[in-house]
């Protein structure tokens, strides 16, 4: 199993570097490029709600990622200290629906959704709020 | 992995805005104000072309869907041109092919404006 951990502080142009961060991991470990798309999107995502909603735009908050491979299956943890984030509101979005009401938001869930197997969250203790992302990928030549 | 830069060109009262690099929270406030700032000119057609975008979230596609029903209440239209396959399947899993019509070429996207 392999596993990386850091911190990142809750500013979009921090974005650039998460997505780096996980690039370098899943290449390193010969992830397909089709499947670290998938991820660095998901991803990018989970944290863009994060600073937008758990923090508000607050650039001092921490967000914590790690990420883990063992065997072909891989997960991501991503937890924030802000606003506890309610996962029973959200409403799949409807394209129609946004288009009347010229509403911009709502499809990031919906893209994690689509792009990874699972998708969970965790409020635990001290006020950490995690989303679990998984994904079974497929390695570069068929190698591991 | 953050840059992004568009520009502008203009052929009558058609703009085609050409983006390149990486589209997210952060760079898509800059792609807001130059659509907002056409608005404001009552420049209503837009193409937007996707050739050297590298990358789209949802922050990205949702600027489209804040504009485009005023746009198209003033008789202008946002359509796309020249889209990888690879940034278009994210337009297509969020619905985008309902509502926007998608060119292989600028030119096939101006020419549709010109046949209305």
């Amino acid at each position: 199993m392999k596993s990386i951990e850091r911190t990142f502080k809750s500013r979009t142009k921090n974005l650039k570097d998460i997505r780096e961060y996980i690039q370098n991991f899943l290449s390193s470990n010969k992830a397909s490029r089709e499947d670290i798309e998938k991820i660095i999107l998901a991803i990018d995502e989970a944290c863009t709600n994060k600073i937008k909603h758990a923090y508000k735009y607050n650039p001092d908050g921490d967000i914590l990622i790690s990420l883990e491979l063992k065997d072909e299956i891989f997960k991501a943890e991503i937890s924030d200290w802000g606003e506890k984030f309610e996962p029973e509101k959200i409403q799949i979005p409807n394209i129609q629906e946004n288009y009347k009401s010229q509403k911009k938001g709502g499809f990031g869930i919906y893209l994690m959704n689509q792009l990874m197997d699972v998708v969970e969250y965790k409020f635990l203790d001290e006020g950490e709020n995690k989303i679990i992302l998984m994904k079974k990928i497929q390695f570069v030549n068929n190698e591991k | 992995m953050n840059e992004f830069n568009l520009s502008i060109k203009t052929q009558g009262d058609i703009s085609i805005i050409k983006l390149t690099g990486y589209l997210d929270a952060h760079t898509a406030p800059k792609l807001e104000e130059a659509i907002s700032n056409l608005l404001k000119e009552s420049r209503f057609k837009i193409v937007v072309n996707f050739s050297d975008l590298n990358y789209i979230s949802s922050a990205g596609l949702g600027v489209f869907m804040g504009f485009i029903e005023n746009v198209r209440t003033n008789g202008g239209d946002i359509k796309f041109s020249s889209m990888s396959q690879k940034i278009y399947n994210i337009f297509d899993l969020i619905g985008f092919p309902l509502i926007y019509e998608f060119y292989n070429s600028d030119e096939e996207a101006i020419n549709k404006f010109k046949s209305i």
